[in-house]
Parts: structure tokens; sequence; C-alpha cells
């Protein structure tokens, strides 16, 4: 079940188009999101209304604008990412999908990539007083991780340190700021998010420069649309420092990557992709407004909290 | 004169029975007509005394009518036979649930549970559903949504509703409960991704929960020292397929998924020297008290599983003829590619054996029940392992296996695939990068991928076999008149001489079989009965062999039912 929904904005650039919207240039740009995915993408009203629909539909945003195109978004769940793209993606049901792993593991040459525009990956989350952001630094911790995620392997390979498994990041924000747990050790835009909209910025989250933790993000595209992703290859130079902005609005962590130097090859990793580092970014109290802020906070009081 | 008189009591009698409809589960099974739950008895045997169909005339075998289910693709449905009603549901929640007249198909009423359009994201092996489950008048539903229904057997209307697991963590409910005395037992699947595994009893007039019991024992619980640190609570081993119930015992038996996560570090040693790190009870056989759902003994087949075997497939139960000494056993054809005869009075092993071609090990300790691992088959950090089989649908999946007291023989849809593991560097998952585990499929050895196989479960070996080119084909039935019906991925409905495997009839049903076929008889006339509807979503797991799954035939959703 895809759901569509046609942001404000779009309608209005199709409707002040007019007549040139017979030509091939004008036709929506389809984006693949997911509805509710924050910090990357969210179809709730009070999300679009607060000026936060997410990260990837901003980005979709501005791709679009650049294309000259309207952009219509094509909501669908992403619970099982590949499943979803077969029948999103793939499908011609939407034209490009914002976040993807650029290998060709990922769903073979199927799905083709433009440049990797976003790095993302894992982080350590501790209270701001804490110093040490070394493995050994958690020895004898409380620290929560995701099912079935590389922090997960990494740490159930020692005996020194208490996993407290979730089911995702969010959760493991929880219990962070609960006290269940001394720290975490999540998927970094969710901690990042989390930390920003809902604790009041009350940690530190650092990306971790380990095996596995740090990730490539490109946009995808079905392989039946080279000449797309093309041209989106050819304005992601001019878009750079618009996507910059995106990220820190959205606080995915950036800034001086922890190496875990102690980390070692994580149990289970066979090939480590090298995580490339993370792009310079302005800080986010530059770009981030306080009404911004403001708006996010309550779509969170209003939306998330139980 | 007296004569007549017998006749009309004797007719008197026959039609009371269907038009009582038959009171409760057991006393339903009772009645050699109908076909009154899943795999026909509490023991799964999918057996059917009757014998009006037989070997010296299924080959004039006609269609008596064929019904559309109104849903593509995964319709796994057995239908269930009550008096002169037949009911089958179909794949998408189910979508319906029909009441059919099991004479003609005419439809008695439709049940349309209110099903979220969103379950298929949360349905880790597809919208599959196996069937309903029948008690004292009314019919019970398990859904995608981890919903249980009580419906009205006559009315088809909605009596209640209860929430057994939140779907949103990829828990779902695919198949028929148990229903043993006042309670309704079910489990639901979710192995894979986080969930912990449960079986939960429920009462059948108000479904109020009456007991639940982990599968997967937290610390401080018995057993909870089998995983590694928190692991279990997110540890699957979810019985999330049909149950089997010993009257003597009171018992129910119900077999248990893989654990999760993949990575075997996370939850024991990573490595085949797992000590007492082995994962209770995932993919196991699990003996519940009936009343309490307390847990009386368990037979673990793969202990700390790194290959996904599930233990989930049902157990048939018998009493078999074993040196001289007939023995109440359970039979169950594991993924794992062993074949387990168990005493199911004490829960010992009396024999286990290879039944498809097996690499990942040796054999299998009857006293023990621990495997002899060959080495280099697990894959562990840092080592993937090559030429495994099974692979990870196993030598056998859900498709139910039948059993005939007549031949001894057990009719097995194996599957002949193997596997190389790995660990691939990237996936994702709602919004999240992880390491993901690849599993390239392999045919077996031999140059054919399934094998509808006759086994001797007493001398453990095959006593005939037909092979296909294809895996993951349907189910089998046997019936007293000396036949097995079984269906495969290509849509051919076929029917064997239990004794011989000679091919004795076959249809063309349009799409790929999943199911197992029934059987029934209403007004003294026997009917064989099959859904057909291809799988969908287990292809996507497996490469070039799921394209030509998929390729062999369009998805479909209908029922077919022959007679003479």
């Amino acid at each position: 079940m895809t759901l569509r929904f046609i942001a404000s904005g779009s309608v209005a650039a199709a409707l002040f188009m007019g007549a040139a919207a017979t030509s091939a240039a004008s036709e929506p740009l389809r984006l693949c999101a997911d509805p509710a995915n924050l910090p990357f993408s969210s179809a709730e009203p009070e999300a679009i209304r607060s000026g936060a629909p997410g990260l990837y539909v901003e980005i979709g945003q501005a791709i679009a604008e650049a294309l000259g195109r309207p952009l219509e978004t094509v909501w669908s769940l992403s619970y099982f990412g590949k499943r979803n793209l077969r029948t999103t993606l793939l499908a011609g049901q939407c034209d490009f999908a914002v976040g993807l792993p650029p290998e060709r593991d990922f769903m073979g040459p199927s799905v083709i990539y433009s440049r990797p525009i976003l790095t993302l990956g894992y982080a350590l989350v501790l209270p701001k007083a804490q110093a040490s952001t070394s493995i050994d630094g958690l020895k004898g911790k409380r620290v929560a991780v995701q099912f079935a995620s590389p922090p997960q392997s990494l740490l159930a390979a020692r005996d020194d340190v208490t996993l407290v498994t979730t089911l995702d990041p969010e959760d493991g924000m929880r219990r962070l700021a609960a006290g269940e747990v001394d720290a975490a050790f999540i998927w970094g835009p969710s901690a990042g998010y989390v930390n920003l909209t809902v604790l009041h910025d009350a940690y530190q989250v650092i990306p971790v420069d380990a095996p596995q933790m740090v990730w490539s993000a490109a946009i995808g595209f079905s392989s039946k649309q080279p000449a797309l992703r093309d041209e989106v290859d050819a304005v992601l130079d001019r878009l750079a420092p618009r996507i910059r902005e995106l990220a820190t609005k959205y606080a995915i962590p950036m800034g001086p990557m922890s190496k875990l130097s102690d980390a070692g090859p994580i149990q289970g990793a066979i090939n480590v992709a090298d995580g490339q580092p993370a792009i310079d970014m302005p800080s986010r109290k530059d770009v981030f407004t306080h009404r911004d802020f403001a708006n996010i906070l309550v779509y969170f009081d209003t939306v998330q909290t139980p | 004169m007296i004569k007549q008189r017998a006749r009309f009591l004797l007719g008197l009698a026959a039609t009371s029975l269907a038009a009582l409809a038959l009171g409760t589960a057991a006393q339903a099974a009772d009645d050699p007509n109908g076909w009154p739950m899943y795999g026909n008895g509490y023991d799964n045997t999918r057996f059917s005394p009757l014998k009006q169909i037989n070997t010296g005339n299924v080959g004039k075998m006609k269609l008596a009518y064929s019904f559309q289910l109104g849903s593509l693709r995964s319709n796994e449905s057995s239908p269930i036979v009550i008096g002169d009603t037949m009911y089958v549901s179909t794949s998408w929640g189910p979508k319906f649930v029909y009441a059919l007249d099991a004479r003609t198909g005419a439809t008695k009423w439709t049940y349309q549970p209110e099903i979220p359009d969103d379950t298929l994201q949360y349905a880790c092996c597809d919208v599959n559903n196996r069937g309903v489950t029948y008690d004292n008048g009314k019919i019970f539903v398990g859904r995608l949504d981890g919903k249980l229904s009580a419906v009205d057997a006559k009315t088809g209307k909605e009596l209640w509703t209860t929430t057994v697991v939140d779907y949103k963590q990829g828990s779902v409910i695919t198949s028929p409960p148990l229903v043993v005395k006042n309670l309704v037992i079910t489990g639901f699947g979710g192995g894979e991704y986080g969930a912990r595994g449960s079986l939960q009893a429920y009462d059948v007039n108000t479904g109020k929960e009456a007991w639940k019991t982990w599968t997967a024992p937290a610390q401080g619980e018995v057993n909870g020292d089998t995983w590694k640190g928190d692991s279990a609570q997110h540890g699957g081993a979810a019985p999330w397929l049909i149950g089997s119930y010993d009257t003597k015992t009171n018992t129910v038996l119900w077999g248990t998924s893989n654990p999760g996560p993949w990575n075997t570090v996370v939850r024991s040693t990573g490595d085949g020297n797992f000590g007492k790190l082995t994962n209770l009870y995932s993919a196991s056989t699990i003996a519940f008290d009936a009343d309490t759902g307390k847990i009386k003994w368990w037979v673990q087949g793969t202990a700390a599983d790194a290959w996904d075997y599930d233990g989930v497939n049902e157990l048939v139960l018998a009493d078999l003829k074993i040196s001289g000494k007939t023995m109440p056993v359970y039979m169950k054809a594991d993924r794992n590619g062993f074949f387990y005869v168990v005493d199911r009075e004490k829960g010992k092993i009396i024999s286990a054996e290879k039944y498809v071609p097996t690499t990942w090990a040796n054999k299998i300790d009857v006293a023990t029940g621990k495997a002899d691992e060959v080495a280099d088959k697990r894959p562990g950090p840092n080592h993937p392992a090559k030429g495994v089989c099974p692979n990870l649908i196993g030598g056998k999946n859900w498709q139910p296996m039948s059993y005939n007291p007549g031949t001894g023989l057990v009719y097995i849809p194996t599957n002949n695939v193997c596997m190389d593991w790995a660990v691939s560097d990237v996936n994702y998952k709602k919004g999240v990068f992880f390491l993901g585990a690849e599993f390239p499929t392999i045919p077996g050895p031999g140059g054919y991928m399934g094998e509808l196989m006759a086994w001797d479960p007493v001398a453990q070996k095959k006593v005939w076999g037909v092979k296909t080119d294809l895996p993951f084909n349907g189910g089998t039935l046997t019936t007293a008149g000396g036949l097995t019906f079984w269906g495969d991925l290509h849509g051919i409905f076929h029917a064997y001489d239990a004794k011989n495997g000679k091919e004795l009839w076959k249809a063309s049903l349009g799409s790929g079989i999943g199911a197992g076929p029934v059987s029934y008889s209403v007004d003294g006339k026997q009917y064989i009965a099959i859904v057909v509807g291809r799988t969908a979503a287990i292809p996507a797991f497996l490469g070039d062999v799921g394209k030509q799954m998929t390729a062999a035939t369009p998805e479909g959703g209908a029922l077919f039912v022959f007679t003479q």
C-alpha cells in the first residue's frame, strides 16, 4: 500500500508553472519516502506545518527545485528497506530515494546511485560531563544498543560491558534519559535528533569512526533512469552547502569523530567499507533558528511523547 | 420392514451428526467424514480414513467445483470441514474467511476482518494464512495484525477479538490456533526481527488470556543462562506454525523458530564451542501442559543456531512399532535435515537421521540431542561457511507432511537446496544501516531441488521419491484409499499410489501450490480439496532460484474440489 501525498509547495509550484506544465521538465519529480521516519522523513501534517518534514524530504525539495520540477512525495513504509524499494522505486512508483547505501551489494545492478551526499553512522551518546570515548571507557557501564546492529556485534564480544538491547534508537535515548543505562551506542541521526528535539541537547552525540559504523549515503534511482541520475549528479556540487545546512538543522552527528582506536575489527565483519571523513560542517546554531527549534519541540510534544 | 427402519435410523444418525455441527474440536475430530482441523486431528497426521476415492478409481477423479478466493499470492490455507460446511481462509490477513457448502461451493457467509493496510511491511515472510480452527460453534482466526478473532460459525459474525502481539515489531500470526478444551492457543512469528517468542492461551468464550509462556527464558528464569546477557529479550524462538496435542498426557507440542539475531556472538560464543549457551528453547520442540502452559520438557534440534534452521515444523503424532514395541512418538522433519522420531511421553529421542543432503552435521547424538557439527560449516565471526546443506529454507519448510498408518510411511515435501553464508557489509532497514547476512542459494546435489519423499520412520530410510526441479512445493495428504496427494510449485496437483509412488492422476491448477490438500465426505460422497496460489516473498531470499520459482506460474488464489 503506497500512500500518496503531494506537498503543498509542489502544488503551488505546479500552478505557478501553468502552461509550461506539459513539458517534461515540469513533470513532478517523485520522491520515495517513509511517512514515519524522522529525522529523515515524515508525512505528519504537524511536521510539515512546522517546517521540519525531514532531512530527506528537504533534500528532495532542494533537488527538485534545482531541476526546475515540482516535488511529489510517494509515501511508503520502509520497515524492510529492500522490499520497500522493490515495490516503489523499482516498480516505477517514484523516481528517487534519498539516503541509500551506494553499494553494489545492496540491491545489485537494479539500483544506481548519485555521488555520496552524506556520511551517516553510529554514535556514542554520553552525558556531557563524560570525556572518555574509548571502548575501554565503557567498561562496567550499561550501554543501550539496537538489536542486530554493528555496535551490538562489537560490544557483545566483550564481557565487561552490560548490554541493554532495544529495538529502535529512540528507545535507547529514552532509556538513557530515564537513567536505565549509562550510555547509548546507537544510530547517530536518530540520537542527534532526539537529543536536540526532546532532550534539550543534554547529551554529547559523538559519531564513531570504526569498521561497520560509518556509511556513505547517496540518492538511489532505478537503473532505468540513468539520465535522471546524471542530472541530479550535475546539481549536487551546487547543493552541497544546502545539504550541509540541512544535516545541521536535523542534528545529524558531525564534527570530530571518535576513532575508538581500541575497537578492533568487528566480530562478524568481513569487508570493511572505509568511512569517508565527514565533510566540513557549519555549527548547528548557525542554521537552526530558534523558531525551528520551537516548532520541532511542539511537534515532538504532540506526536512523539506518550 | 425392519431393514427399511434400520436404514431410516442410520440415515437419521448421519443427518443429525452433520446438522449438529459436532460440538467441540475433540468431538469433531472423531468424525471420520470431516476434516475438523488443520492437520485433520490433534495428531497432525493429515490422514483421512476415507477410501471411496482409491487407487482403483482416482484416475477418473473430476472437478466438483472451484472457488476464487479473491486474494492473490501465498494462499497456504488448509480448509476445514465440519458437517456439510467448509471454512477456508485467504492470504492477506486473512482478507476473507468463507463458509461454503462443502458439496457445491455455494457461499454461506464471508468474514472480512479489518486488517490494517501496512501489515505487509511487517510480515517477514509474506502475507500468508494457513487456515482457521473450529470449536463448539466458533471459528478462530489468527491474523497478520497480531490479533486473534472468534467468529460465529453459523453466521460469520465476529464474537471477540484480542491482541496477541504488536505486529509493528515485525510479529505476525499466519497459522491457525490450536483449541484444547476451553482454551485457544496461538504463537506468532518474527524470530529475525527482535521479537521474544511466546505461546499464549485464551478463553474460547471471552478471548481473555489464560496463560502465556515465554519460549526464550530471560536471565533468572530456568534456562535463562543459555543466553548471553539480555539477548533472550529479543531472542526469537517463536512458535509460529501449528501445534499438536496429546490427549492422553494433556500435552501441547509446538516447534519454535531460530534464535535472533543472526550474529551468534550476540547470544552465544560465535563458534561451535558454545557450551551451555545453546539459546533454549529456540529451534526446539517444546511440550507444554495444556492447562497451565508450563513447560514439561523440550528437545532442541539445532543448538545456538547459525543457519536459520527454524525448529517450527509440525509434530506428527503416531504410535509406531519400534523393535517389537509400540511407542508413542512424535515425528518431525526438521529444517536442519534430520528426521526426528521422539518418545512423546518422555521427550527422549529414539532416532534422528538425515532425510535430505545435509552437510552442517555428521549425526545427532540420540542420548544428548547434540549435533556432531562439521566445524567449517558453522558460519561465524570472520569466517563465512560454504556449501552448507540444507539452506535456510530447510530440508522441509512449513508445508505439512502426512502419515499413513496403512503403509507406515510419512510423505514429506522435501527441499534439496544448499547455501554459502557470509556477512555482507551493508544493509538498510527503516533509516538504519546495519550488517546483513547473505546466503547465496545453490541447488543441492543431484540436479533436482525438491522431492516428494515417502519415508519409513521406523527404518529411517526413503522408500520412494518423486523429484522435481523446484523447491518449496506443497504439503501432502494421505488416505485409507491408498493414495497420497501433493501439489507442486508448477501448479500441478498429483495423486500417487501411497505404496510405491506410481502417479495415478494429475491436474494443472494454474498457480504454484504450497498448501496441503484435505479430504472429507458429505452425503456419502468423498471429496479432495486443495488451495492454490504461489508464494511471493520467499523467492526474494533465493536469488536466481527464486526467479525460477516465481516464473513457474502466475500468482493465484483459488480453491479446487474434486470428486468421483
